[in-house]
């Protein structure tokens, strides 16, 4: 409904101030009734003079005055000279007020150190999901020096013409000062002219201590520190709470740039894994799913972005290399045998990680690298459950983990005399557990025997190895074989053909080794326990030397090597180590490379009782 | 001109290094992002652009 306006003035002001009124509101009478409605003094003269036939100066002085004297109706504003009068339907003209007191960029900038924003999410859901970040408390470079946490900053002698500048002013001053200054003027005559180019300290203090003069050229920087100058940038790129750019491997770009995925789309890479069985690689992940070409020019963004999503999800594990970049998820079947769990084997391998690793006295790293290929005599241990223990040599061979948690990559070894291939898991050590290869039974059960002489060589695919051997004539013999068809396990011997070159030392058969059916089968858990597996080998396969009371056993150390590597994985030089820290065992001094075993004595039953009997008087005090 | 005391390794110029990597449209890997913030520091010291610094020092 509309107010009707009270005009003011004399009878000639109000009669003006309501005919001009009628005339704004009729012509905005479509318009809303807060809307402002906008004349200009000009125009409203012109028409009242043309009305009245009247000087259109007259007619604007009445106006102005009729309107002024109205002021509660009619808002008056100037514009680059021009009158403007503004009412409204209402009667009167309210600017409009902006609420500023609550603002989204305040929202966003508010505290001074915003929080990361993950995704539109965080902005607009009510619940805050938890930040992983931590915000960073910026602290002043004096107390970082104080706390020794950066190298306190010599101040570089170059900065003394930067002070020298600084005083010029005081020389200008003392001319203004006249005779008091000019004592003033002698203290600084070497001062230099304010033209002179001030010498700036050009070199940078990294977080580790390490300085750099950015006068060098870059290149001669990369060539000294560059392996330290890479290591903190990704530091102070993976700490970056804003994360302007983010890594994958080693690669970077900005995270805002990066195309997003949604829940659906992580469902539908996680359900095609799951549907073919096995890691995939990220080429065929967007080329299957996502219908990527590999010539559109956004590929290797779209491709990185995959990447680094995916290795931000919990449900996907990056199981790929440098140059082949797979996918796996939680429950796809595991590759290699489950009689050896990944914990027991760890600690099983971990005497590699404890520095006693000798697989590269015959070979250098270098060489390896070179030849790509590696040469190893297989155990028993080895053959039987498809494991290779990820010794020095084969680390120079096998490719390194490309992100810094990764604790496997998934390979796959073929063997081109037969044509056949098998899925290899890769699991790197971590802390004192070892790595190891599984994954190889059925390639080594059914062309391989232990004893047998492998190379392993790199192909052109960075996932993809060979395992290639030296064939002979087809030969049977009764190798030992470990029988798990009855309730207890056992060893055994078995007549065996086999068609591949061997080292007839390693050789496990009944002929060489015939003690070793009597080895016990020990749960993975005991066989972790190497000196009580060197006792044990030591007893079945050792030659009983001592008397009833005082029983010894003499074994050459080839045999307890193989014995050894019968149980669990050893090296030469591990078991060397087992042999000279044991307290029971001695080196045999009338048989070069032989050791005994002085099983300690044990308590006659008389003894023991005595024992028994000490300990609860012992426990009555 | 920027003094070099002034400049954090890792923080000083990250925005512009950002923003260098996205215009060349391609994921690049850590030498060659290294020796790009390398160039960006050098010329923060040597042909001074200290507004940059302040620019992306937002988090200080």
């Amino acid at each position: 409904m509309i107010e009707r306006p009270t005009f003011t003035g004399n009878e000639e002001q109000r009669a003006l101030a309501e005919e001009i009124f009628h005339l704004m509101t009729a012509q905005g009478r479509l318009f809303a009734l807060d809307t402002p409605i906008r004349q200009t003094l000009r125009n409203l003269a012109d028409f009242y003079a043309r009305q009245r036939q009247i000087d259109p100066e007259e007619a604007a002085r009445l106006i102005d005055e009729a309107l002024r004297v109205n002021s509660q109706v009619f808002t008056r504003e100037e514009n680059n000279g021009d009158v403007i009068f503004i009412t409204s339907r209402r009667g009167r003209y309210i600017p409009p007020q902006i609420d500023t007191v609550h603002t989204f960029k305040q929202r966003l900038h508010e505290p001074e150190n915003p929080l990361p924003v993950d995704d539109l999410s965080v902005v607009v859901t009510t619940t805050r999901p938890a930040l992983t970040t931590v915000e960073p408390v910026f602290i002043s470079e004096y107390w970082q020096q104080q706390a020794g946490l950066i190298p306190v900053t010599v101040e570089a002698p170059a900065e003394t013409p930067a002070t020298a500048v600084e005083e010029t002013p005081q020389v200008g001053e003392s001319v203004a000062a006249a005779p008091v200054v000019e004592e003033e003027q002698v203290t600084a005559p070497p001062a230099a002219p304010p033209s002179e180019p001030a010498q700036i300290n050009t070199v940078i203090a990294l977080p580790n201590g390490l300085q750099i003069d950015l006068r060098r050229p870059v290149e001669e920087l990369m060539a000294q520190h560059g392996q330290t100058l890479m290591s903190q940038l990704r530091i102070a790129i993976e700490n970056d709470p804003l994360r302007r750019l983010v890594l994958f491997g080693n690669q970077a770009f900005p995270e805002a740039a990066l195309v997003s995925f949604g829940k659906n789309d992580l469902r539908r890479i996680s359900d095609y894994i799951k549907e073919v069985g096995e890691p995939l690689l990220d080429t065929q992940i967007i080329a299957d799913i996502f219908y990527h070409n590999p010539r559109q020019s956004d590929y290797e963004i779209f491709r990185f972005a995959l990447n680094y999503r995916l290795s931000r999800e919990k449900d996907f594990e990056f199981v790929g290399v440098e140059g082949a970049r797979l996918w796996s998820v939680r429950n796809l079947p595991s590759i290699g045998t489950r009689r050896v769990k990944a914990s027991e084997m760890g600690q099983l391998a971990g005497y590699i990680e404890e520095g006693f690793d000798d697989s590269l006295a015959e070979q250098s790293v270098e060489a390896i690298r070179k030849t790509g290929q590696v040469s190893h005599v297989l155990t028993f241990f080895e053959w039987e459950y498809g494991i290779l223990p990820l010794t020095r040599a084969l680390s120079a061979l096998l490719p390194q983990p490309l992100l810094a948690d990764q604790r496997s990559a998934v390979l796959r070894f073929e063997m081109p005399q037969h044509y056949i291939s098998a899925l290899v898991e890769l699991r790197y050590p971590t802390g004192n557990r070892g790595g190891w290869l599984q994954g190889l039974e059925t390639l080594f059960h059914d062309y391989l025997v232990p004893g047998a002489l492998i190379t392993l060589m790199r192909t052109d695919d960075p996932r993809t190895f060979a395992i290639t051997y030296e064939e002979q004539a087809e030969t049977q013999d009764r190798l030992l074989v470990l029988d798990e068809t009855k309730k207890t396990p056992k060893f055994t011997f078995a007549n065996i053909s086999f068609a591949c070159v061997v080292d007839t030392d390693m050789l496990v058969n009944q002929q060489q080794y015939g003690r070793l059916r009597n080895l016990k089968v020990f749960s993975m858990n005991e066989r972790r326990k190497a000196d009580l597996m060197l006792e044990h080998v030591f007893e079945v396969i050792g030659t009983p030397v001592g008397t009833r009371t005082e029983p010894q056993y003499a074994a050459p150390f080839n045999a307890l090597f193989v014995a050894m590597n019968v149980l669990r994985p050893v090296s030469r030089e591990y078991l060397t180590h087992l042999l000279i820290d044991g307290d029971n065992f001695t080196p045999d001094e009338g048989h070069p490379g032989w050791w005994r075993y002085t099983p300690p004595p044990s308590l006659t039953e008389e003894e023991e009782d005595d024992k028994m009997d000490e300990e609860d008087f012992d426990d009555e005090e | 001109m920027m003094d070099g005391k002034n400049i954090i390794y890792g923080e000083t110029a990250m925005d512009k290094l950002a923003q260098q990597v996205r215009a060349t449209g391609q994921p690049q890997d850590l030498q060659s992002l290294t020796e790009r913030y390398l160039e960006i520091l050098r010329e923060l010291v040597l042909a001074g652009e200290q507004e940059d610094d302040r620019a992306s020092d937002v988090y200080r």
